[in-house]
Order: C-alpha cells, then structure tokens, then sequence
C-alpha cells in the first residue's frame, strides 16, 4: 500500500530524523560505557541524554510504525468476519486511532507548553522540548494515520507495507514476524 | 469502571492495536468519569517512556538483527550440528541447542523462530523429518529465547515493577537450562521412537574448526551476561556493547554486514521496537487508572476469596495467564497484567523475582498455543504447515513447558539459586 505523495515524504522525513536519532542514542550509551573505564572524562549527562533522544525517536517513529501495521492486536474475531464488513471496520478503527492521536497531540502540546519554562537537570534545556515529543507523537499518528486511511483496503496488519524487513527476510535475516503477519494477510486476500 | 473494562475488552476483540485500545479507553475514562484534567494523559504516558532500563528494548532487538544480518546464525547452527548430528534425532537436538545458544543472542522468542527456522526446518526436512514435527521442534525451542538472558519481556518486567534486570537475568539462566535439556530429551526419545535419521559423526578437528566459526555467536551471551555480573556495565549498557560488538563482527571481522545495509537493518529494529514504546505509555496511564479505582485490591480480595492456600492461587494465576497468553500479545498482556497481579505477592509469601519469572515463562508458554502463537505462525509458515498439525506433534514438547513452569512456581531455588548465589540473598 502506497501512500499518496505528501504522506510517503512526510513517512521518510520522520524514518530518517528517528533512526539518525537512534543511532545518536546508541552511540551516547556505548560513549558512557568507554567513558567509565578510560581516561575520557566521564560525562554526567549522557543517561539523561539518551532517555531524551529515545523519547523524541519514539515520537519520530511512532506514525510510520502505524502505517507499516507494526503496532499488534487481537485480530481473532475481526478476521471472521466477511471481507466487506471487515473493510468498514477496519476504517472505524483507524478513525478511533486518530481520534485518540488527536486528543495525545492537544494535550501532549499543553504539557510542552506548560513545562517550558523547567530545565532538565543533566542537560538544562527547556523541559518543554521533550514534553512536547508527545504532541509530536500524536501530530504524526494522525498523518500517518489519514494517509493510511485514505490508501487502504483493509486494516493495516504488523509488516503489511514492511519494505526493508522484507528485504532482510529475503536476504534469510529471519525479520519473519513481520514476513509472517503478513502472510497471514495474504491467505486472507486470497480467501 | 465497568464501562471503562467493557470499553477496553470491546476494542480489543475488535482488532484495534492493543496500544491503542488502552489509550481510547483512558482518554473515555478521563473525559467522562474523572475528575483529572486530560493532559494527565501526555504527562503520565511520558513518565512511562522515559525509563532508562527501557532502552535496552531497541539496542537488544537491533544487536540480535545485526548478528543475523551478518549470518551468524549458520556459523552458530553449522557448530552445534557438529558436536550432536550424529545421535538419532540429531537435528532435532541441535535444534532446540541453537535456539539455547542464540537466546543468548536475540531476546526474543519470534527472534529464536525465524532465524533458527528459517535454516533447520529446511534442512530437517531435506533429511526425511516430518514438516510438522520439524515445525513443532522449533517452536517449542523458540520458547527458551525470552528466558535466557537476554530477555526483552524480563526487562519490560523489571521496569514497570521496580526489580533489578541484572537479577531477573540471572533468575531466567536456570529455567532456560531446564527448558532446553527437557526439550532435547523430548526429541531424542521421540528420534528413537519413530527411527528418525542421523548424520555422520564429525571428527574433533572439524569440530573445533566450526567451533571457531561460531565463537562470535557464542560470544555475544557471555559479554552480555558477563558485563552485568562482573557490573562492568548496567543491562541498558550491555545492549548498547551487544550493538558496538555485533557492529564490529558484521563488519569489520566477518565484513558479511554492508555499510550501506546497516540503515535498513536499525530503521526495522526502530519499527519493532516504538510500538512496544507507545503500548509502554498508554499502559502506564492505564495501570494508574487501575490502581486510583482499587483494582489490584479487588483482583487480590477475590483471588483469596477462591482460596487462602497460596498454591492454589498460584495455580489460578497460572491457568489464567496460560489462558491470556492463548490470545494477547505478550508485551501487552506483561504491562496489563503483571502491576495488577503483582500486588498480590506479600500475601502469597513468593519472591518478587520468582514470581515475575513465573508469570513470565507462562505467557512465553502462548506463543505456541492456538490461536493467536505468534511463534506457531511463524515455524509453520517456513515449514508450510498448518497450525494444527503442528499443535498435534506439541504435545510432548508442551509437557516440558508446562512441567519446568511448575518447577519454576512451586520451588524456589530453580530461580532464585543463582541470583543469590551471585548477588546474595
């Protein structure tokens, strides 16, 4: 399922500022390991730093993990019904998801709003900044969401549009959660 | 709160994604029956997320995707089949074996499934095994996973509950052991049973050399489990050494791992990885919700109205996780479930680390039992079978599970021995 143009660009803007802010993440905690036994100095704000990073990658990936049907549910009593009932609920569903990312994004941004002017201990920046991360998370559900919406045929299930995993599975990487889900979605588009 | 719960189950059997059943459910019980403002919300969904043990969740599932990236999990098969293919039922034992030495490596039990699978379905089955018994093996294997360290549902566990990863860690080794010997007594009675094929034996030499091929993989639990021990590094720490050392093997030792294949590889651990994030943040919003309306207090009332003896509770508690496991994702079920049940131990007598390690090793139990075992899907997608002729060669395989839970319920040094042997008590 392709998104329409504005979504696909929003989709990798978001993929790329969260994975270069994981890979941040990550080489912040492997800095505090080498920090503690070498004469690097040990820097006090590192731990701070890498919750914050791992928050705002959250908020980043959050919508594009909704897209590519990451997010798992109990889809037992949904997969019997019959395929036109199942495509109306499947947008019912998606409706409540962003009605739920819109109230996650007013009140995610009040509480950035609220908490501006906190510092962090470690890193003293404006508290509000990280607050804020859960609007952001609400703001791009509801994109990706809307996107989705508007592209799909049925509800989105985990690895549906799940390109690079299905390229390591072909590579015989075993990312099969994602593989198998979506074989599971097959078998019901052939049936 | 009866609206609040029917709300919840509604949703939930309704398909929507878990995370979010929780979040509709909260947003509906703030707006209509409480008296706090909504941003609690954001506020308490935040202070769920923002727990630095919970990092380890995405640098653990990157390492393990990194290390199959980089092929390890041939070497690591190709070794293990050397040291026991021979023996009838061979592949079956170096089956279960390898998903023991790759639990070391993932973390997760899906992990153990596709990896393993994906490369001893296929050849057990070019060697005369039966599909749906090479299917069942696997998934059975794949249980051990979560249970030896690492574990990303130990460490969900140990962070919404306030209990040391580094202990449950410790806790889980012995468990895992049992599991893994039970298992691969299972196959090799079966393997005589049913006259099942084995390979020739290997001399020592090649031993040692597929030894050598798949030291790096073996290497991976031992700094891992070493470094928290030894307290070398914190268990977040550790998953961000097992990226920097999976890193290092894919490619600069065994260069299988392109550079420019790496970005993929971290963007898919990132989409597996944030939606257990978000479920992490409504779940808290709806455990405190819970606990404002007295639901632990209930749950625990009418759990010893049944019955004052612990034991039987503890059974209770069993078969009803067993139940839940059937149908709920495991992450879900651990943040819904594990703070409300958890109220309950000081009046059980249990320790907090055997009784989340129970709990635990039960809801591992459902990823291979119908209907919803992801881990079943999984073998029987690559073995092409159909779930319930790989249910009907589980059996046995489900005795093992069931009984080392029992173990793991009923006597508490199987997983506490070693954590106050390390820790102290």
């Amino acid at each position: 399922m392709t998104l329409l143009p504005p979504f696909r660009w929003w989709q990798r803007l978001c993929e790329t500022a969260g994975l270069a802010l994981g890979l941040v993440m990550i080489v912040v905690v492997v800095y505090q390991v080498i920090a503690r036994y070498s004469p690097v100095p040990l820097a006090p704000w590192t731990e701070e730093a890498a919750r914050f990073l791992f928050i705002w990658t959250t908020a980043l990936i959050a919508g594009p993990a909704y897209h590519r049907g990451a997010y798992v549910g109990v889809d037992l009593v949904p997969s019997l019904l019959p395929d036109h009932v199942f495509a109306v609920w499947a947008r019912i569903i998606h409706v409540l998801v962003i009605a739920f990312a819109v109230i996650l994004m007013l009140k995610g941004f009040d509480l950035g709003q609220r908490t501006m002017n906190q510092s962090t201990p470690g890193l003293g920046i404006t508290m509000g900044y990280i607050n804020g991360a859960m609007g952001f998370a609400g703001l791009n559900i509801i994109i990706m969401g809307v996107g989705t919406l508007l592209r799909t045929q049925s509800r989105p299930r985990y690895g549906e549009t799940l390109e690079s995993a299905e390229a390591m599975a072909a590579a015989g990487s075993g990312e099969a959660e994602s593989g198998v889900a979506g074989s599971i979605d097959t078998d019901r588009d052939r049936n | 709160m009866q609206t609040l719960l029917g709300l919840f189950f509604g949703l939930l059997f309704g398909g929507m994604p878990i995370a979010f059943v929780l979040g509709v459910s909260c947003v509906i019980y703030l707006m209509f029956f409480s008296s706090f403002p909504m941003v609690v919300l954001a506020q308490r969904m935040l202070a769920g997320m923002n727990t630095w043990v919970f990092l380890a969740v995405p640098m653990f599932i990157l390492a393990g995707n990194l290390m199959n990236a980089t092929g390890i999990t041939d070497k690591l098969v190709g070794c293990i089949n050397s040291f026991v293919g021979h023996i009838r039922g061979g592949l079956a034992i170096a089956n279960v074996q390898a998903s023991m030495v790759f639990a070391g490596v993932s973390g997760t039990a899906v992990g153990d499934t596709a990896s393993i699978g994906s490369i001893m379905i296929p050849a057990m089955k070019r060697e005369g095994y039966r599909a749906d018994y090479s299917a069942a093996v696997t998934a059975s294997s794949s249980v051990v996973g979560p249970i030896i360290p690492p574990s990303l549902p130990m460490i969900i566990v140990a962070a919404i509950l306030n209990l040391s990863v580094g202990r449950m860690f410790i806790g889980g080794i012995l468990p895992g052991l049992m599991l893994g010997i039970g298992l691969s007594i299972v196959a090799a009675i079966i393997a005589r049973r049913e006259n099942q094929p084995r390979r020739e034996r290997v001399s020592w030499v090649g031993r040692l050399k597929t030894l050598g091929a798949g030291l790096e993989a073996l290497a991976m639990p031992v700094i891992i489990i070493g470094g928290i021990v030894g307290g070398v590094f914190t268990p977040t720490e550790a998953a961000g050494v097992a990226c920097a050392y999976a890193l290092i093997v894919g490619v600069v030792i065994e260069r299988t791992l392109p550079l420019r294949r790496i970005p993929a590889v971290v963007l898919d651990s990132l989409i597996m990885s944030v939606p257990i994030m978000v479920l992490v943040g409504t779940s808290t919003v709806f455990s405190w919700i819970l606990i404002a309306e007295q639901v632990p207090q209930l749950v625990a009332e009418f759990l010893f109205s049944i019955s004052a003896n612990p034991i039987v509770v503890l059974l209770i508690i069993n078969v009803f996780l067993l139940f839940i496991g059937t149908f709920m994702e495991t992450n879900a079920a651990i943040l819904i479930l594990f703070p409300v049940l958890f109220t309950i131990v000081p009046q059980l007598g249990i320790d907090p680390i055997q009784f989340a390690l129970m709990m635990v090793i039960n809801l591992m139990i459902g990823l291979t039992t119908p209907p919803m075992g992801i881990c079943l899907f999984v073998s029987g997608s690559i073995a092409q079978q159909p779930i319930m002729a790989i249910v009907r060669k589980l059996w046995p395989f489900y005795m093992v599970l069931i009984g080392v839970l029992l173990a793991v319920t009923y006597i508490p040094q199987v997983t506490l021995f070693l954590p106050s042997l390390i820790y102290g008590s």
